[in-house]
């Protein structure tokens, strides 16, 4: 084998590993990367998703309602500051949506703090009262 | 002889000439296949990291259900946001089935799409507006949006007669203006036409547009009485 032979042997040799070093980089690598990249988003929603969850299932709210004044008093009786969003106020003659900053004096209750309000619509009678958080928790008072 | 060597040196640098043509050949060959194969890969990891995320982080609760027996009506309350507050739009479709009457209505198969869905029921989605005196009241119908294209599973696999077996072969639009607006993302479900001496399974699931199709990333079972 002639000496010029051997060299583009060689060269088709270097060639072949380029080629095989370029797929390498090309197509395995970047793939890793976007796996990796896709498994740590997974992981900072989990972290988002679990502590929306733990933050959800410490509030605890008291609802009552006074029938001779028409007031309804609300406790927080949970470990952790919620904020009211809605009042939701069932009788005979339907359901009633009502937002909070128009009802209650203090829309944000931290643990332990009660908060006693008349509704501005006077409503009936009520069967259902239900007061919603802004972490979508309902709690309700039935007289 | 010199003239024969010459010949024989030419047909080797010939061969070895072919030969790397060959292995370049291949190897771009091969790069291609695993390129494709690679991006499809990356692709279908990416779609699917965004479904598990949107699942994780995808908020509808529902706040407050009730029936009405004498209308035959079924009020759905939902809150629609997402718990980073990160606002998006929210695309959802509607299943409902009679569960008396369609012994595949099991919530134990409902992540895909089952035979048997009423059509003598109507359903609209109202979104709210709130009055001076601070009272949520429905405001208007989302309209539906016929779905055109193919929907697919959390796995990535798509469902086949989706459209036959979703109310109005539609999906709703809730827009991140209306979720992050001043009434937080409260939509109503009525469900009217239904027989409500009968048990009723009704199914929200949760899509995402990527790219031109629509994938399902969540499903909420509700069920009534």
């Amino acid at each position: 084998m002639s000496s010029r032979t051997r060299k583009r042997k060689l060269q088709a040799h270097v060639i072949g590993a380029l080629i095989a070093f370029a797929i390498a980089v090309t197509t395995i690598v970047p793939l890793i990367i976007i796996n990796i990249q896709v498994i740590n988003r997974g992981y900072n929603a989990l972290d988002i998703a679990r502590m929306h969850h733990e933050e959800r299932m410490l509030e605890a709210i008291k609802v009552t309602y006074n029938e001779t004044y028409k007031t309804i008093n609300i406790t927080n009786i949970g470990g952790i500051t919620v904020r009211i969003i809605r009042i939701w106020i069932k009788n005979n003659t339907g359901l009633y949506i009502l937002d909070a900053s128009h009802i209650l004096n203090d829309v944000e209750l931290t643990p332990g703090e009660s908060t006693t309000n008349k509704p501005s619509k006077p409503i009936p009678e009520p069967e259902l009262i239900g007061v919603e958080t802004s972490r979508a928790n309902i709690f309700y008072y039935s007289p | 002889m010199t003239h024969k060597l010459k010949v024989r040196g030419q047909a080797n640098v010939l061969t070895t000439l072919i030969v790397s043509a060959a292995v370049i050949a291949i190897g771009l060959g091969i790069w291609a296949y695993v390129n494709s194969i690679s991006a499809q890969q990356s692709l279908q990891a990416q779609i699917r990291g965004v479904l598990t995320e949107e699942a994780l982080r995808d908020k509808l609760t529902i706040v407050h259900m009730y029936a009405n027996q004498s209308t035959n009506t079924i009020y759905i309350y939902m809150v629609v946001g997402f718990i980073t507050g990160n606002l998006r739009d929210y695309y959802f479709t509607i299943r409902v089935y009679n569960v008396s009457a369609n012994p595949y209505a099991n919530p134990r198969y409902i992540y895909m799409a089952l035979p048997g869905n009423e059509t003598h029921y109507n359903c609209t989605v109202w979104t709210f507006s709130i009055t001076g005196s601070g009272e949520y009241v429905p405001q208007a119908n989302i309209t539906p949006i016929a779905i055109t294209t193919t929907v697919y599973d959390e796995n990535l696999n798509p469902i086949p007669n989706y459209t036959a077996y979703v109310y109005n072969a539609s999906y709703y639009l809730i827009p991140s203006t209306y979720i992050g607006g001043e009434t937080g993302g409260l939509i109503l479900l009525e469900i009217t036409g239904l027989n409500l001496s009968y048990k009723y399974m009704i199914v929200i699931d949760s899509l995402l547009p990527i790219g031109t199709n629509l994938y399902r990333y969540k499903y909420y079972v509700i069920t009534y009485p």
